[in-house]
C-alpha cells in the first residue's frame, strides 16, 4: 500500500500537466512579412494609450492636512474653501457630462506632496487639470498658466519632470483663455497670468491654476462659488468642443484604463506620445 | 488802581506762557512726525560717499496685477552683489509704506545676494542667488497674485541693475525653499527679463487650435 501511493501521485501529476498543456493557447506567431523574418523577431509593441480622455477632468483642491494655505477672512482656511469649491465644481462638471477625479474629497491627516498630485494627474490622462486656490486679495478669478517657454517640437519619449508642462502649454493657454472668456461673459472679473505654481510645471495635461478671489461677496459665499463653478464647467465644455471633438462613429473607442471611482471615459484619439499636440485630438 | 509794574509783570507772564505753549506745540508736532516715520520702518540710508544715480524699480500693484517700471534716484555701491542687495532692500522698503499698492510687512527682507557662473552651462551667463530672510517669507501675504508680483518685481529690478546676469535663484536663509508663501515656486531658476507687464485679456481668436 505504501509503495503504490507515490506511483498514484506521479500518475496524477503527469495527467494534470498534460491537461494544462493542452489548454494553453498556441504561442502567437508574428504575421508573415514581405521579407523572411529571423527567428528572433521582436514582439509586437503594445498598443499606445490615448493622449487624453476627452470627458475626464482632474481637480486638485490645493493644500490640505497640516498645510492650511492662506488664512482668509471670517476665520476661513484656504484648504477648506478649495475643497468646498471643488465639490461644487465636480457637480457642475458632472452635469456637463464630465467624469471628475479629485486629489482629495476630504481633509487628510497628512498633506499630499505636489509631486504625488502631479503624478496622479499625469497617470489619469485627463482633458484638463485644474488646480484650485483661494485668496482674499484681488477680485473675481485669477487664472494662471505655466510660465515655462512653450515647446512646439514633438514630445520625446522621456520628458523632464521640471518642464513637463512645456509640451502642452499651447493647449493650457487656450484652456485659460476659454475660462477667461466664459468668466467675462458671466461678468466675473478675470485676470490671466503666467506663473510657476507647483505642480503646474510638472503636469503633462492641459493645466491651469484657478484662484478664487472675492467679488462683491467673499470667497466663502456659496452662491458665488456656485456661479463660478457653473461658469468654469461651461468653459470646459466649450474647450472640449474646440480641442477634442467627439470621435467619429466609424472609429471604435478603445477601452481606457478605468480610473479609480470613475466610469469609463471616452478617449479622444490614440497617439504615440503622452502629450497631445494641438489639433491632434481629432 | 493796579500799579504799573504789576501790569508789566502780568503781561510779561502772559507772553511767556504763550511762548511756552507754542514751543510745546512745535515739539509735539516734531515728535509726531518722528513716530510716524518709525511706523513706516523705512531703513535709514547708510552713509554713502557714492553719488546718486538713476535706477529703475519695477513696482507691483495688487489692484490690477501689474508691474510698472519707475525711475528713481539712489546712491549704490559699485560692487555688483552689494549693489544688487542695496537695490533690492530699497525696492522692498517701498512696499512697507502705508500707501503702497502692494503692501508687505516691514523689516529685513534680503539676507544676501551672490553672483556666480552657472555650473550647468558656464557659457550661458551668470546666475544671481538671492537669499531671503525667513521672517520676510513667513510674513508675506499668501496668494498666487501677491507672490507672483513680488517675484516679478525683484526679477525685473535685478535685470535693470545687472543686465549681464541671465538667471536668478531664490533661497530662504541660505536654504532651498519650495514656495514663497505656499504658491509661487522658489524651487526653479527664473530668467532675468523685463517683467513690466499687464495681465493678458481673453480673446475669441485664441480659443481655436
Amino acid at each position: 500500500m505504501t509503495q503504490t501511493r507515490p506511483l498514484i501521485l506521479a500518475i496524477a501529476i503527469i495527467l494534470s500537466t498534460s491537461t494544462c498543456l493542452a489548454q494553453t493557447p498556441p504561442t502567437p506567431q508574428p504575421a508573415p512579412a514581405t521579407a523572411p523574418q529571423p527567428q528572433t523577431a521582436s514582439p509586437t509593441p503594445p498598443k499606445p494609450l490615448p493622449a487624453f480622455y476627452r470627458n475626464l477632468i482632474f481637480l486638485d483642491p490645493a493644500h490640505g492636512g497640516p498645510d492650511t494655505g492662506a488664512h482668509l477672512p471670517d476665520n476661513a482656511l484656504e484648504k477648506d474653501v478649495t475643497l468646498a469649491f471643488a465639490q461644487r465644481l465636480r457637480s457642475a462638471l458632472s452635469a456637463q457630462g464630465f467624469t471628475v477625479i479629485s486629489t482629495r474629497d476630504s481633509d487628510p491627516v497628512t498633506g499630499l506632496p505636489t509631486d504625488q498630485r502631479a503624478g496622479a494627474a499625469n497617470h489619469a490622462r485627463p482633458l484638463a487639470c485644474i488646480v484650485l486656490h483661494a485668496t482674499a486679495t484681488g477680485s473675481g478669478i485669477h487664472i494662471a498658466s505655466s510660465s515655462l517657454t512653450p515647446d512646439d517640437s514633438a514630445a520625446p519619449r522621456a520628458i523632464s519632470w521640471q518642464t513637463a508642462q512645456s509640451f502642452t502649454l499651447p493647449m493650457s493657454l487656450r484652456l485659460a483663455n476659454e475660462i477667461g472668456l466664459a468668466a467675462s461673459s458671466a461678468r466675473i472679473p478675470v485676470t490671466l497670468l503666467l506663473a510657476s505654481v507647483p505642480p503646474l510645471d510638472n503636469l503633462t495635461c492641459p493645466a491651469v491654476v484657478l484662484e478664487l478671489a472675492p467679488n462683491s461677496a467673499p470667497v466663502t459665499d456659496t452662491a458665488y462659488q456656485q456661479r463660478v463653478a457653473e461658469t468654469i464647467a461651461a468653459a470646459l465644455a466649450s474647450f472640449r468642443t474646440h480641442n477634442a471633438p467627439p470621435p467619429s462613429s466609424t472609429q471604435p473607442a478603445p477601452p481606457p484604463p478605468a480610473p479609480k471611482s470613475a466610469p469609463t471615459p471616452v478617449p479622444a484619439a490614440p497617439a504615440t506620445s503622452p502629450v497631445q499636440k494641438p489639433g491632434a485630438s481629432q | 488802581m493796579i500799579p504799573r509794574y504789576q501790569r508789566i509783570l502780568f503781561w510779561s507772564l502772559i507772553g511767556g506762557i504763550a511762548l511756552m505753549a507754542a514751543f510745546l506745540l512745535r515739539g509735539c508736532q516734531q515728535a509726531h512726525k518722528r513716530l510716524t516715520a518709525l511706523n513706516a520702518a523705512t531703513p535709514i540710508a547708510a552713509p554713502n560717499t557714492a553719488a546718486t544715480e538713476e535706477i529703475t524699480l519695477y513696482l507691483a500693484s495688487d489692484a490690477d496685477a501689474t508691474i510698472t517700471a519707475t525711475r528713481s534716484q539712489l546712491a549704490l555701491p559699485q560692487e555688483p552683489s552689494l549693489r544688487a542687495r542695496a537695490l533690492l532692500e530699497h525696492l522692498l522698503a517701498q512696499y512697507a509704506f502705508p500707501e503702497s499698492a502692494h503692501p508687505l510687512q516691514s523689516g529685513p527682507a534680503i539676507d544676501d545676494v551672490f553672483l556666480m557662473t552657472n555650473p550647468d552651462s558656464p557659457s550661458s551667463g551668470k546666475v544671481a542667488v538671492v537669499s531671503l530672510h525667513s521672517s520676510f517669507v513667513n510674513n508675506h501675504p499668501s496668494g498666487v497674485v501677491p507672490e507672483l508680483l513680488t517675484l516679478n518685481s525683484i526679477i525685473g529690478t535685478l535685470h535693470s541693475v545687472l543686465p549681464d546676469v541671465a538667471q536668478v535663484r531664490f533661497l530662504v536663509d541660505g536654504q532651498p525653499h519650495d514656495t514663497l508663501a505656499g504658491h509661487a515656486s522658489l524651487a526653479r531658476a527664473y530668467s532675468l527679463t523685463d517683467t513690466s507687464a499687464r495681465p493678458i485679456a481673453p480673446s475669441e481668436a485664441a480659443t481655436q487650435p
